[in-house]
């Protein structure tokens, strides 16, 4: 009788506290999400399954991803010294088609205004603490990478700048990815006019293989001698980018694109699910973060309409301010709502492929934030 | 948990000088990619004699690079065609 009393102590039943709980009925929700609404099904599920499997460590058996020597502390090395992220980049590298932003280049400069968001939030987290905790500079970094919109970036600057905030960070970070069609199309429409929304833009010109060959090997140069702490994250995404166009190596885009980033995919989202243990999640650090990440979000999409309309003062050819929206990368779903947001004024109003230019450059400027951030605060 | 702000934590991280050098460096990388790609247009029209449209890559190169074993069965089959109709006209 004793052996079975002994035995029920050590279940989760008798082990599991009541944050446990909370976080596995949160993975849960993201679970649900994923497969109801088709929130960024391939994230929300593997970090959802992985807070449930996170939480169900109990403090007798060290099988977690912070207890030396665990299979998940293993897995979970790939988040934590950033190795994952520049391969996410490598295979979204071999997944993008630049041509867009190729064929209409000023609307690259949309993605640098939306990554305004990060910069604010970086002043509003230096400036809001929880009690007698203030966010310390590289904190309040890693917070505001957030708003880039880029779940491989942010996990990379906050494994660099805050590690103890990587699992709040990189969760608030998918949840706002996931959550764009939801966050975005009100302050689209606040900060536009029913007739900025109608203007229709000229069809993108063709691009030739040459301008796509050459793209990613001079764009590389010109961001990494600028911001050598983008060199990594960009490094991998222009590889991969050349990788496709160059038309040599189409065995290995194909890997990259499909095979690799689907393997690191899970991975990432699984140990960055099993980091939320409650212990370390369920601060009221996490909670601000939150907060500030949503502002960020909104800071940044905000910031890029409004470019988008500055800019218009100065063209000829009108862009379309929604388009300044897709500036916060989370490659394609902004760009989707822009095209949804679009097509509800005008249902013949195709914006997607002026979207995606300022989509795709927007994780090129986040990624140059993310290595101006961690240039400045790794000294 | 109470909420507390803390402007001198700003002028302490130096959060404005920060941002705005963050900014600019952004904007500039991003500007001169910009500016390089509507540029690259005429720095392949200067490019030309170097590196000619016709010898892109693509299409040549890819044609050399084709599994050979997709080579060999298409010699195959166009041997196997040719006897076909050569057998035909004999009868």
């Amino acid at each position: 009788m004793d052996m079975v009393l002994q035995f029920l102590d050590t279940t989760g039943f008798a082990q599991l506290t009541l944050g446990n709980y909370m976080m596995i009925v949160i993975g849960l929700i993201f679970i649900a999400l994923a497969i109801i609404k088709d929130y960024e099904p391939l994230l929300l599920l593997p970090i959802g399954f992985g807070a449930i499997v996170g939480n169900m460590d109990t403090p007798t058996m060290n099988l977690g991803v912070y207890d030396e020597g665990s299979v998940l502390k293993y897995l979970y090395f790939g988040v934590d010294h950033g190795i994952f992220p520049p391969l996410i980049f490598l295979g979204i590298g071999a997944m993008t088609d630049f041509s867009t932003m190729l064929s209409n280049p000023r609307l690259v400069l949309l993605g640098a205004a939306a990554q305004i968001g990060i910069f604010l939030t970086l002043i509003g987290a230096l400036a809001i603490g929880i009690g007698d905790a203030a966010f310390t500079g590289k904190e309040a970094a890693a917070i505001a990478i957030i708003g880039g919109a880029d779940g491989p970036t942010a996990i990379f600057l906050s494994s660099k700048l805050a590690p103890d905030l990587l699992g709040a960070i990189a969760i608030a970070a998918y949840s706002y990815m996931a959550l764009v069609p939801v966050i975005q199309p009100p302050v689209m429409k606040l900060l536009t006019t029913k007739k900025e929304r109608l203007i229709r833009m000229k069809p993108p010109r063709q691009v030739s293989q040459r301008e796509k060959i050459l793209f990613p090997i001079v764009a590389f140069l010109i961001a990494a001698l600028i911001a050598p702490g983008s060199m990594a994250l960009l490094g991998m995404l222009f590889l991969g980018n050349l990788l496709k166009e160059s038309g040599v190596t189409e065995r290995l885009a194909n890997s990259a694109r499909n095979a690799m980033i689907d393997v690191v995919t899970i991975l990432l989202g699984f140990s960055v699910g099993a980091s939320t243990q409650a212990s370390v999640f369920l601060t009221g650090k996490s909670m601000l973060i939150f907060g500030l990440g949503a502002l960020s979000f909104a800071i940044a999409t905000a910031s890029g309409v409004l470019f988008a309309k500055f800019m218009n003062l100065f063209l000829k050819d009108k862009i379309n301010p929604l388009v300044g929206a897709a500036g916060v990368s989370a490659v394609p779903d902004s760009a989707r709502v822009v095209q949804m947001v679009g097509q509800q004024e005008d249902s013949e109003n195709h914006l997607l492929m002026h979207a995606m230019a300022p989509n795709v450059a927007g994780v090129v400027g986040s990624a140059i934030a993310a290595g101006v951030l961690w240039s400045i605060f790794v000294q | 948990m109470k909420l507390v702000f803390d402007y001198n934590n700003i002028a302490n991280e130096q959060g404005v000088a920060i941002a705005i050098t963050g900014l600019i460096i952004v904007f500039t990388a991003l500007f001169l990619i910009t500016l390089f790609i509507a540029l690259l247009p005429k720095i392949l029209k200067t490019l030309e004699p170097i590196l000619p449209a016709a010898h892109e890559p693509h299409g040549s190169v890819a044609r050399e690079h084709a599994p050979k074993g997709n080579q060999e069965l298409l010699i195959a089959a166009a041997a196997a065609a040719a006897y076909h109709k050569h057998q035909e006209d004999g009868k």
